[in-house]
Formats: C-alpha cells, structure tokens, sequence
C-alpha cells in the first residue's frame, strides 16, 4: 500500500530474476534429497527421495504446505517402520 | 434497529475482526510452530529467531531466509527470494486500495505491516459485502500476528528440546517448503528447464565441490541458462 509500486526496472534484469528462486531454491532440495547423509542415493529405500516424490505429488494437487509436509514427513516415518 | 455511536461501531468491527482469523489459527500456529523449531535447530537463538517473528511476521520468507541461511546460501540470493515471494503483497495491498482510499497514513503503514495472506482473505472476503472497516482489519491483523508470534515463542521454547530432528523425519519440513514455494513459480517450459538444469547441476556439483558451492555454482549457470533461454527466443521472435 505504500513504497515502490513504479519502480522501473530493466525487463531484462526482472526476466532474469525469476530464475534466481527458481535455480536456488532446486538446488537446496535436490541434494537434501538425493544425498540426506552426505552421499548420493538414487535407490528406492531413500526415504527422502520418495518423500520428495510424494510432496511434490501432494503440492501440484493441493498446493497445501502444512499437508505436503505432514504427508512427506509421514511417508518418512512409515518407510523406516517398514523397510528397516 | 438502533443505530450506534461510531465509536460503538468501530469497536463491534474490532471485536469481529478479531475473532474472524479463529479458524485459521490452527494452521498459522503450526507454521508459527514449525518455524520456531527451525530457526534454533538452524543456530539462531531464542531472541533473534522471536525478533524475526515480531518484526518480519511473513511465515513463507522467515522459513526459506532460515532455511538458506543454515544451507549456505548467500545474502543476495536470500534477499531476491524473500523479495519475490513476498512480491505477492504488491498484489495483495493493490487491491486492498479501493477499501483504504480515506483512512490516515499511520493506519496504512501499520495495517501494511500487519498484512498476511490469512488476513488478506478474511478482509476481501469481508469488504467485498460490507463496508470496509479499518478496525476489522486491525482485529484481523491482530489476531494472526499474535498467534504467529505466540507460536513461534512455543516452538523457538520447544526448539532445544526437540534433539535430532532428523529422527523424526522433521527436517523434511524445510525441503518440502521449498517444494510448495517452487512448484507454482514454474509458469513455462524455460522455467522447468532452468529447474532441470539447477536440480542435476547442484547433484553433482555436490559430488565435486567442496563444502556450500555448489548452491552457487549451480545456481548461476542454470540462471545464466536461462538468461540465454530468453535471448534466444527473442532473437527467434524477432526474426
């Protein structure tokens, strides 16, 4: 309601803006993902990958973040009651 | 129908503003709650993760700001992205213009402050069949932040005594944010790509690179890809 809503910035930098979150913001998930204790596991008993899977599963449809996390951090415990 | 004194209505408005976000506090206070819990476990201590609470109060960008600051990322990428996701509030307050055209400057800014998508709702939801009230808004205002802040308090409290987090599967709280903020900025295919890109970049810049750098590494050549992305297509449109 107040400052800049007329800032003018250039096109191009703003183009190139949006892909800032977009690049970081990947590059934080995937590692924490694919490598949770430090090295790199592709296999179906990384807990975190199929997490990951289900939360971005969960978001597309519902775009609900207490539920993606609720639902990724249940995938989580289940899989280690049951595949340990 | 009497009619009240218009302090008498202003203060009806307040006490339904207040108690409008009630349903809703389940859900802020889970957020308020998680965050708490996030920021110790990320270093902060009990104060600075409280004083973010009290004075930043925007959920979305106090968890990915703590998130990227206990992954390594840099000030200025932290900085573009608190910025581009709380780039929704332009939006949110310019439509709220038309409902605050006459009320004082000092209201404006601290109902600015005071803005958060839960209040948002209430208040459009409100002012679209009523007559806008700016002590509607305040008690909705109010009552997020105080929940919000209240329940960062609990779980900044709670934080130290959670011990590993990762026992519990918890620490997937913090990629799976990161997932629900990314996924709708994924507009058009040079964005997906641009994800692509950084996603199998930053896995093996892991493998390779010492330490944080590949956040940054990966991060700028994707960036820059997708900067090359949108010359191209300019170059091919004006042809």
């Amino acid at each position: 309601m107040a400052l800049l809503s007329n800032a003018r910035i250039s096109k191009r930098i703003a183009d190139t803006m949006r892909f800032v979150p977009i690049a970081v913001l990947t590059s934080l998930i995937v590692p924490s993902l694919l490598a949770p204790k430090g090295h790199v596991d592709f296999s179906f008993t990384n807990e975190y990958l199929i997490a990951g899977i289900v939360a971005t599963i969960v978001t597309y449809r519902t775009k609900a973040l207490i539920l993606t996390i609720v639902l990724g951090i249940a995938t989580i415990l289940a899989m280690r009651l049951f595949i340990s | 129908m009497q009619m009240l004194s218009h302090h008498e209505a202003s203060l009806q408005e307040f006490r339904l503003g207040l108690r409008a976000p009630l349903p809703l506090a389940i859900g802020v206070s889970s957020f308020g709650l998680a965050y708490g819990i996030l920021a110790i476990q990320a270093g902060l201590s009990f104060l600075e993760s409280t004083l973010m609470s009290l004075t930043v109060f925007a959920g979305a960008a106090q968890f990915v700001a703590t998130g990227m600051l206990m992954s390594g990322a840099g000030a200025l990428p932290i900085l573009v992205t608190t910025f581009m996701i709380n780039s929704r509030h332009f939006l949110m307050s310019a439509s709220l213009a038309p409902y605050v055209g006459g009320w004082k400057l000092r209201w404006k800014a601290l109902l600015s402050f005071l803005l958060a998508d839960e209040t948002y709702a209430i208040t459009m939801s409100r002012f679209s069949k009523n007559a806008p009230s700016k002590y509607y808004q305040l008690g909705v205002g109010l009552n997020v932040y105080v929940v919000w802040l209240l329940s960062s308090i609990v779980g900044s409290a709670l934080g130290p005594l959670v011990g590993k987090p990762q026992a519990w599967g918890l620490d997937f709280a913090l990629p799976a944010t990161f997932i629900v903020l990314v996924l709708p900025m994924l507009q058009n295919w040079r964005d997906v790509l641009v994800c692509i890109t950084a996603g199998l970049l930053s896995i093996a810049c892991f493998t390779w690179l010492p330490g944080k750098w590949y956040v940054t590494f990966a991060s700028l050549v994707a960036i820059a890809f997708g900067w090359g992305l949108v010359e191209l297509c300019k170059r091919r449109s004006s042809r």
